[in-house]
């Protein structure tokens, strides 16, 4: 799997790009396609500081990308940033 | 023919076809009295329980690595500190803040109405930030190789903290402008309560924003200077001169980069005329704003504020000279004669 991952805005305002490519089980890529859809809609109007999240993954033929909030960023998805990011 | 669809129809008129004898409109009259009274009931309770419970107590919440605010509450108002560093410094930080602003200019909390002060510490896994979301205030640990502990920085929480107060107060919209100003404004009082809390004078401050949540490994000194915008770290990009705004579509249409423009006319005034004179003229003027305001509209705001505070007597007679020309230094000039 190939994925493209932006983190900006947040208190630092610093955008972090994180690229790359990583084995993920099928079952775990199974898991998180359906949330790549974008969910910036449910942003907070009154969040001040949040990051937003900015996925781009091609596994195959297939592309996925999505942009999140702060608040809208499924645990799912979370989790393999945190992933991606431990081993980068 | 008179049916629940009464409901919409102004009173008055339900009024006047019930004394007209329409038994429906008179029942549906009745019953929308009782619905608004019991509506008013409840927003006075409401109201009242806001009243007499919000003090601007703090409540220090440990998110215990989660993404979850308010996981377990280790500090309210007045109870013992905990062993946690990060706890204790939250909670001590954050009423330092409020304090201040209670002092200086009588704001009773964030809202200027009691509200409790709700920090969660501990959030995330290596999480690098810190943010207002409407109600609280959330602090990541840092990853530990360029970020750390955003919570016990007193500039950071006192940045986040001045998010809630300009959301009470003008309300500034979080784009463009707008949202540099309400960038800016954090900033200000980010090192206007940093400067207090070290008991710094201007001349000794270093101007720096965040500068104790980055590590030695993190290519720079801070996350932005009000110095020198441009020269915290290798990513900053802030300018300090409308020269160089930054019109691109990137982090809200550049709120965190734009905001270096007014945070430099900030630090050149305050060189002129201090802490405690700014802070003031800072904090009418944030008052004054509105929710689109954008740079002309703070710069006209501000030169009328520091005019009536001159007057009132309550800052320096050189104020407005001042302002216009720190102003002028990043290219923004009053265009009212």
């Amino acid at each position: 799997m190939w994925y493209r991952i932006e983190i900006s805005g947040g208190f630092s305002g610093i955008p972090k790009i994180y690229e790359g490519s990583a084995d993920i089980e099928k079952e775990q890529l199974e898991k998180i396609i359906p949330y790549l859809e974008d969910n910036t809609k449910e942003s907070n109007p009154n969040l001040r500081d949040g990051q937003q999240y900015s996925f781009q993954i091609e596994e195959g033929t297939q592309r996925h990308s999505a942009n999140f909030t702060e608040k809208s960023l499924p645990t799912e998805l979370r989790q393999l940033l945190e992933q991606l990011t431990h081993s980068a | 023919m008179c049916s629940t669809k009464c409901f919409i129809i102004p009173p008055h008129i339900l009024e006047e076809l019930a004394k007209r004898g329409n038994s429906s409109c008179k029942k549906t009259l009745n019953d929308t009295a009782r619905i608004t009274q019991r509506r008013q009931t409840a927003l006075n309770n409401l109201l009242q329980r806001e009243y007499l419970e919000s003090k601007g107590d703090r409540f220090i919440y440990d998110c215990k690595n989660t993404y979850q605010q308010r996981v377990e509450l280790v500090i309210e108002e007045g109870g013992d500190l905990v062993n946690d560093k990060t706890a204790n410094e939250a909670y001590e930080t954050s009423g330092f803040v409020r304090d201040y602003f209670k002092n200086t200019f009588g704001l009773n909390s964030i809202d200027g109405n009691g509200l409790d002060i709700i920090s969660n510490i501990h959030y995330g896994q290596n999480y690098n930030n810190a943010y207002w979301d409407g109600n609280e205030m959330t602090y990541g640990d840092g990853d530990g190789k360029e970020f750390t502990d955003f919570a016990s920085a007193i500039d950071v929480v006192a940045h986040e903290l001045a998010h809630g107060v300009t959301q009470f107060l003008s309300n500034l919209e979080y784009q463009s402008q707008p949202g540099a100003l309400n960038e800016h404004f954090s900033d200000v009082f980010g090192t206007v309560i940093k400067q207090k809390y070290l008991n710094q004078t201007v001349e000794e401050a270093d101007w720096l924003i965040g500068d104790s949540v980055v590590t030695e490994e993190f290519p720079g000194v801070a996350i932005r200077s009000m110095k020198a915008p441009g020269t915290a770290n290798e990513f900053d990009s802030q300018p300090d001169h409308m020269d160089n705004y930054y019109d691109g579509m990137a982090d809200n249409q550049g709120v965190h980069i734009n905001s270096g423009i007014p945070n430099k006319a900030f630090y050149l005034s305050c060189m002129e005329l201090g802490l405690d004179d700014c802070a003031l003229i800072w904090f009418q003027t944030l008052k004054a704003l509105w929710r689109t305001a954008n740079f002309n509209d703070m710069l006209e705001t501000i030169l009328a504020t520091a005019q009536n505070l001159t007057e009132e007597g309550k800052v320096s007679e050189s104020s407005v000279e001042v302002l216009s020309k720190s102003f002028s230094a990043v290219g923004l000039i009053s265009v009212v004669v």
